[in-house]
């Protein structure tokens, strides 16, 4: 698709920028569907139990079918608005390869970045709400104002911390894998001969599989971010439910609200 | 028709339930307004439409492009059994590791939030290092205030770790007991490399 795009570009932009959109909007609608499916299950977990702690839970088809129906306008309205902003942005990088305007350019994606990083984040709190709920995706961003309104460090320094540690444990995993590319690559030094690369096997081979580790442990903890995501917004609004459902970690989660938050705790 | 029923997409737990945890948070103190219970309806119709249309245009429109490049020379005809052997054992190792490392993280979430506190601020020294040593001064100067504002930000969220930590595991234990989830997410990956490449 990008080779494509690049050959289109010089002749026709505005084709460009189609192919563009459409590259980005697939990838969002893709993204977000997987978040709106984890809150679904969830959410399930979190009300009832029972029906969503197993391999393969129903509740794992329910969310996927309801993401993919009922919700599907929804996902595709948040992903079209973030793609537009990418294919804006991709534009504008090309046009940085002409030498006028430099500044102008380098503005505007600036501010195209802000606003894309600003859509994306409200969007992920936002799929909580469709897949949780059902709701459609102006409605969501009403909760989502909400939410921030009363809770708004709250969620970001959680949501913050947490993403933290995935990061860390997604790059760990890519030097883990990283090491076993090293290992494969050593054992059988024409591994990469058919690619004419100038560094030695081990290295390619080491940053290869450093590579695939990262990015398939982002998708797993990919998973776990939207989790997190969900388990914050479940908690703000149905505490309860969680008790009665999960007391261990209920117990865990009240001791490090009132650890965390002693003050507010100590005024009720 | 109770409003505050909670609704997990379709599935409504209408038991109130009044617990120690609603008494110590308080309704109004922690919790902003529920979520409502929505009718299954399809929503944002016209978005859906509008996606299917384009897809079915990039459907018609991608496979003409694609000979028409083919017609201009190209492809290679490498062998790649060996990066084959390659990519999967090193699939297999992390997608093994990473379902190992949900176990540990919900074993070690406390201890692993305040790392990545000091893993962040050790990135950001890293990387401050390295453009200054590249002679790239803007890039430097940028990682040296990113690099004291993990400083600051470290200090002022110790107190919040606990909870961070206690959130985590819940969401870990959540994705435990629903580790297919991991598979379907692995198939979207395909789907979008795929497309991708296309």
């Amino acid at each position: 698709m990008t080779t494509i795009s690049n050959a289109v570009l010089n002749t026709y932009p505005g084709m460009a920028f189609f192919l563009f959109l459409s590259f980005y909007w697939t990838h969002q609608v893709l993204k977000n569907t997987m978040h709106v499916t984890t809150a679904g299950v969830v959410g399930t977990w979190w009300f009832a139990p029972d029906e969503a702690s197993s391999l393969c839970s129903r509740s794992i088809g329910d969310s996927f079918v309801r993401a993919t129906t009922y919700s599907f306008g929804s996902i595709c309205f948040g992903s079209l608005i973030v793609a537009l902003i990418q294919a804006l942005r991709q534009l504008n990088r090309h046009l940085r390869e002409n030498r006028d305007a430099q500044l102008i350019v380098c503005l505007i994606d600036c501010v195209l970045g802000c606003i894309e990083g600003l859509i994306e984040y409200f969007n992920k709190w936002a799929y909580v709400y469709v897949g949780l709920y059902g709701y459609s995706y102006l409605d969501a961003g009403r909760n989502v104002i909400q939410l921030f309104q009363n809770k708004g460090w709250t969620t970001l320094i959680t949501d913050d911390l947490a993403g933290m540690v995935l990061f860390m444990i997604s790059i760990m995993i890519g030097l883990f894998t990283g090491l076993i590319g090293f290992i494969v690559a050593s054992l059988d030094a024409n591994i990469f001969a058919d690619f004419n690369f100038d560094a030695s096997p081990e290295g390619v081979g080491f940053g290869f599989g450093f590579l695939i580790g990262v990015v398939l442990a982002s998708i797993m903890l990919g998973v776990v971010e939207s989790a997190v995501s969900t388990c914050i917004v479940c908690f703000a609004e149905s505490p309860a439910e969680f008790e009665q459902n999960h007391p261990s970690l209920s117990l865990e989660m009240r001791e490090a609200w009132r650890s965390s938050w002693p003050t507010e705790c100590g005024n009720m | 028709m109770n409003t505050n029923i909670p609704i997990v997409q379709g599935y409504a737990n209408d038991q109130q339930y009044t617990s120690a945890a609603t008494e110590e948070y308080g309704e109004d103190s922690f919790n902003g307004q529920k979520g409502n219970p929505q009718p299954k309806k399809f929503n944002d119709v016209f978005f859906a439409i509008l996606f299917y249309i384009h897809l079915t245009a990039m459907a018609i429109a991608l496979p003409m492009a694609i000979n028409a490049q083919d017609q201009n020379g190209g492809g290679n005809s490498g062998t790649f059994g060996s990066i084959i052997y390659f990519v999967s054992v090193c699939s297999i190792f992390s997608v093994g590791l990473s379902t190992v490392s949900l176990g540990f993280m919900i074993k070690f979430s406390r201890q692993l939030v305040q790392i990545a506190l000091y893993f962040y601020i050790g990135f950001s020294f890293l990387l401050m290092v390295i453009m200054f040593m590249a002679a790239s001064m803007l890039m430097g100067g940028l990682f040296a205030l990113s690099f004291a504002f993990s400083i600051c930000y470290a200090r002022a969220v110790q107190s919040r770790i606990p909870f961070a930590a206690a959130n985590l595991t819940a969401a870990l234990t959540a994705v435990k007991a629903n580790v297919g989830l991991t598979m379907v997410a692995y198939v979207f990956m395909f789907v979008g490399f795929g497309y991708s490449i296309a």
